[in-house]
C-alpha cells in the first residue's frame, strides 16, 4: 500500500471505520513507515481532542415554539407529475380546439348549392340568364354564366362603389 | 403472536395514524412525518420531541450562539412540517431534518456575514453540556474544559464548508453516505474537503497552542 493510499484512509482507520483487510494493510504500512505512523499519531490526538467535546443531550423543549411559529401554516401537498400532466395536456386540447375553431370559420367554404357571383357581374343578368336556362333545358347554363361573369362590364377605379 | 400481527398491520400500513394513535404508541419517523402530511400536530410534536436534543446540538455546534441555534432549530421543524408531503422517503427522516438545519444554518451564516459576530462558540454552553461522571475530579474537568473552548474556538474560525463536514464526522459521528445526503457532496469531494478541513484546524490548533507557550 502506497503513502497516498494510507493518507487518503488514515482518519477511517483511526476512527475503525475500515474493513478488516484495509484496517490490516494500513496497519503493516504504519508499522514500516514513519511518516503515515505520524499521521495516524496526528489523527488520535484530534480525535481524542473532539471525544472531549462529546456532548450529551441538553433537556430542551422546542414544541412550544415550534407549535405557535407552524400554527399559521399547513403541510403544503405536492402536486404529482401525473396531475401536473393531465392539467397541461387538457389546457393544450383546449387551446388547440380553439386554434381549430377559429381557423375552420375563416376558411369556411359558402353554402353548397349557392351560385358565386362575382362582385363586377350584373346580378340582374344573371339572374335573367338563370331563368333562362330553365325555359331552354338543352343550353350550357355554366358556360352562360361563365360567358356573363367575364364580359360583364368592369366598373371603373375609384367609382364610388 | 397477535401483538406481532398487529405490529406488521401497523407498520405496513400506509394510512397516516391518527391522533390518538401518535400519543399511544411509539411510531416510526417515517409513519409521524405522513402523520404530519396529513395535518396530524401531535405528530409534530412527536416528532419534535424525538428529534430535537440532537438537531439542536449540531445547530449550536454549527452557530455557535444558544440563541441562534434554538430558533433556528425551531424553523427545522416548522419547515419539516410545512414540507412534509413532499418528503419523498428516499432518505432516513432524520437525514432529511439534519439537511433542512444546514440549509438554515448556512442562510443565518449568509445573512450574518456582514455583521460583527458574537465571540463563538458559547464555550460555557458547550461546556455545560459537556460529558462528565460525578466522580471526574475538577482538574481533569478543567482540562477538559479548556481543550473543549479551544477546538471551538478554532472550529469557529474555519470556513462554514469545513466546518459542517468535521462537525458531521467527528462531533456527530455520521457515516459518509448519510454525511453525502446532508451536505449534497460527492464521496470523492467529500473525503477531500474533510482532509483540508482537518489540516486547517490542525494549523489553527498549533498556532494557538504555539500562542499560548510563547
Amino acid at each position: 500500500m502506497t503513502c497516498k493510499r494510507v493518507e487518503w484512509q488514515i482518519a477511517d482507520w483511526v476512527a475503525g471505520r475500515l474493513s478488516e483487510r484495509d484496517a490490516q494493510s494500513v496497519a503493516e504500512h504504519c508499522r514500516t513507515c514513519a511518516r503515515c505512523a505520524s499521521l495516524a499519531a496526528d489523527e488520535r490526538s484530534l480525535r481524542a481532542r473532539f471525544a472531549a467535546v462529546r456532548t450529551e443531550d441538553r433537556q430542551i423543549d422546542l414544541w412550544p415554539a415550534v407549535a405557535v411559529r407552524s400554527s399559521g401554516w399547513s403541510p403544503v401537498r405536492r402536486v404529482s407529475w401525473a396531475r401536473r400532466l393531465v392539467v397541461a395536456s387538457s389546457l393544450a386540447a383546449v387551446c388547440l380546439g380553439a386554434v381549430l375553431a377559429v381557423g375552420n370559420r375563416m376558411h369556411s367554404s359558402p353554402q353548397q348549392g349557392a351560385v358565386v357571383v362575382a362582385p363586377a357581374v350584373d346580378e340582374a343578368k344573371a339572374v335573367r340568364l338563370v331563368a333562362d336556362t330553365r325555359r331552354l333545358p338543352d343550353v350550357d347554363t355554366d358556360a352562360m354564366i361563365i360567358e356573363a361573369r367575364y364580359t360583364a362590364p368592369v366598373a371603373p377605379h375609384g367609382s364610388g362603389e | 403472536m397477535a401483538g406481532v400481527l398487529a405490529g406488521m398491520c401497523t407498520s405496513l400500513s400506509t394510512h397516516p395514524p391518527t391522533s390518538a394513535s401518535v400519543s399511544e404508541q411509539r411510531l416510526s419517523d417515517e409513519e409521524l412525518l405522513r402523520a404530519c402530511a396529513s395535518g396530524n400536530r401531535d405528530a409534530l410534536r412527536e416528532l419534535t420531541h424525538r428529534h430535537q436534543a440532537p438537531i439542536y446540538r449540531f445547530l449550536l455546534r454549527m452557530m455557535g450562539s444558544p440563541e441562534d441555534a434554538e430558533d433556528a432549530a425551531i424553523d427545522v421543524f416548522v419547515k419539516a412540517w410545512v414540507n412534509a408531503p413532499r418528503f419523498q422517503f428516499r432518505a432516513k427522516v432524520a437525514t432529511w431534518l439534519y439537511r433542512i438545519a444546514v440549509n438554515i444554518a448556512r442562510d443565518a451564516h449568509s445573512r450574518k456575514k456582514g455583521k460583527v459576530q458574537q465571540p463563538w462558540p458559547e464555550a460555557e454552553e458547550l461546556n455545560r453540556m459537556a460529558v462528565g461522571s460525578a466522580e471526574d475530579d475538577a482538574v481533569r474537568r478543567l482540562d477538559q474544559d479548556q481543550e473543549s473552548a479551544r477546538l471551538h474556538r478554532c472550529l469557529a474560525k474555519l470556513s462554514e464548508s469545513d466546518r459542517l463536514v468535521l462537525v458531521l464526522y467527528y462531533l456527530e459521528d455520521r457515516e459518509y453516505d448519510e454525511i453525502q445526503r446532508i451536505t449534497g457532496l460527492s464521496y470523492t469531494v467529500l473525503k477531500t474537503r474533510l482532509a483540508r478541513a482537518r489540516r486547517r484546524l490542525r494549523a489553527l490548533m498549533d498556532a494557538g497552542e504555539s500562542e499560548v507557550d510563547s
